[in-house]
């Protein structure tokens, strides 16, 4: 059922405030900003795992956003579109970031998994980190997959458009990602 | 492994999707009902979907107000260079008016574009006498002989008596030879 006029004008579509941010109204980009904010906190924080790069990189990506506004293509994509800066604001800050080699980290990951079964108290802090950490050794493309996916506010067809892939692709990625995740958490599970 | 084995791992991680048809989620069911090991694969999906579902529900413990408020603070910033969309219309017309614009700084920056005033030195300071009043004149080149403003002795630099009047628009060019300042009592 569709929204009634009224609703309609308290709550604008992405496609409408958009076009009145471009057609000079800037203020109301704030409206854009309070409504995905949380969304784009929550996939750099699950690329980047340290507050103050996921604060330079909300920023960052809502201003990549707002100057790159009068270019988009499909103005009631916009929620996709914000995402794919902010994961390409991630990418830049993770490029010079030294990351340890897989195997060495499934290693040590599956060990330490081991010792803490055994505790068999493994608190949900701990858990976290853990799958975290997994999520963390995922190759880059099966990652951003799983972020995405998990994030569970962004359909296939949302992050096949983000990723630039057809949804059959975003499906393996996650269907593999998930594959990884198993082996590396076994002793978890 | 069986092969019905390995076709339900192939579709045990899209149960939790709830992408499988029905035919695929009976044969799911069935086989991990049947397959012990089959079944573990099936509870460790689930326990993993739970997992990853928890993790990724996880904010991160970040202000959001105050982030709001700094995007806010560099957006201001930038608002001023926010690149406005117009319509094809009026980028057109922006666009031969800037031509235009070009065009015109060329013709009137270029040496060629520009007239020297056909000035000529006054000879100066010629005392002379006007009534019971002593004046003094003196010329000075004018800078702009075009300009509506100037003052001009029409004939000599100087005549005895002569008062400078005000200059016409368009007169410059042939007449205003000279400004002339006037320096004495009486005017």
């Amino acid at each position: 059922m569709g929204m009634s006029p009224l609703e309609n004008a308290r709550n604008p579509s992405d496609g409408e405030l958009v076009s009145k941010v471009v057609d000079g109204e800037t203020g109301l980009f704030d409206l854009l900003v309070a409504r995905y904010q949380k969304l784009v906190a929550r996939v750099a924080w699950h690329m980047l795992h340290n507050l103050a790069d996921v604060e330079d990189a909300v920023q960052e990506a809502f201003l990549n956003a707002f100057t790159g506004l009068a270019g988009i293509r499909e103005a009631e994509s916009f929620k996709s579109w914000l995402v794919q800066i902010a994961l390409n604001v991630c990418r830049a800050r993770m490029k010079g970031w030294c990351r340890q080699p897989a195997a060495v980290a499934l290693e040590s990951l599956e060990r330490q998994s081991a010792e803490h079964r055994a505790d068999s108290h493994v608190r949900s802090e701990e858990l976290s980190a853990f799958v975290a950490e997994a999520v963390e050794k995922l190759p880059e493309t099966y990652r951003e997959a799983v972020v995405l996916h998990y994030n569970g506010e962004l359909s296939h067809g949302e992050i096949s458009k983000i990723l630039g892939c057809p949804e059959e692709t975003v499906r393996w990625r996650v269907f593999q990602a998930r594959k990884m995740l198993r082996k590396m958490l076994e002793r978890l599970l | 492994m069986a092969t019905e084995c390995w076709e339900f791992e192939k579709l045990i991680d899209q149960l939790a999707d709830g992408a499988l048809s029905d035919e695929e989620r009976a044969f799911v069911v069935a086989h991990s009902l049947r397959c012990e090991s089959c079944r573990e694969i099936r509870r460790q999906a689930a326990e993993l979907d739970n997992m990853l579902k928890t993790e990724f529900s996880r904010a991160p413990e970040l202000d959001l107000d105050w982030l709001a408020l700094k995007v806010h603070e560099r957006v201001s910033v930038r608002r001023g260079g926010l690149p406005v969309r117009h319509s094809r219309l009026f980028r057109r017309v922006a666009a031969v008016a800037a031509v235009a614009a070009g065009i015109l700084a060329i013709w009137l920056l270029a040496p060629w574009a520009r007239k020297e005033p056909s000035v000529r030195m006054a000879v100066t300071p010629t005392p002379t006498v006007s009534g019971a009043r002593a004046q003094t004149e003196i010329c000075i080149p004018a800078v702009n002989p075009s300009c509506y403003l100037f003052v001009n002795v029409a004939a000599s630099p100087v005549e005895n008596g002569a008062r400078c009047q005000p200059m016409r628009k368009g007169e410059g060019k042939e007449r205003a030879a000279y400004v002339v300042i006037v320096v004495g009592n009486g005017f």
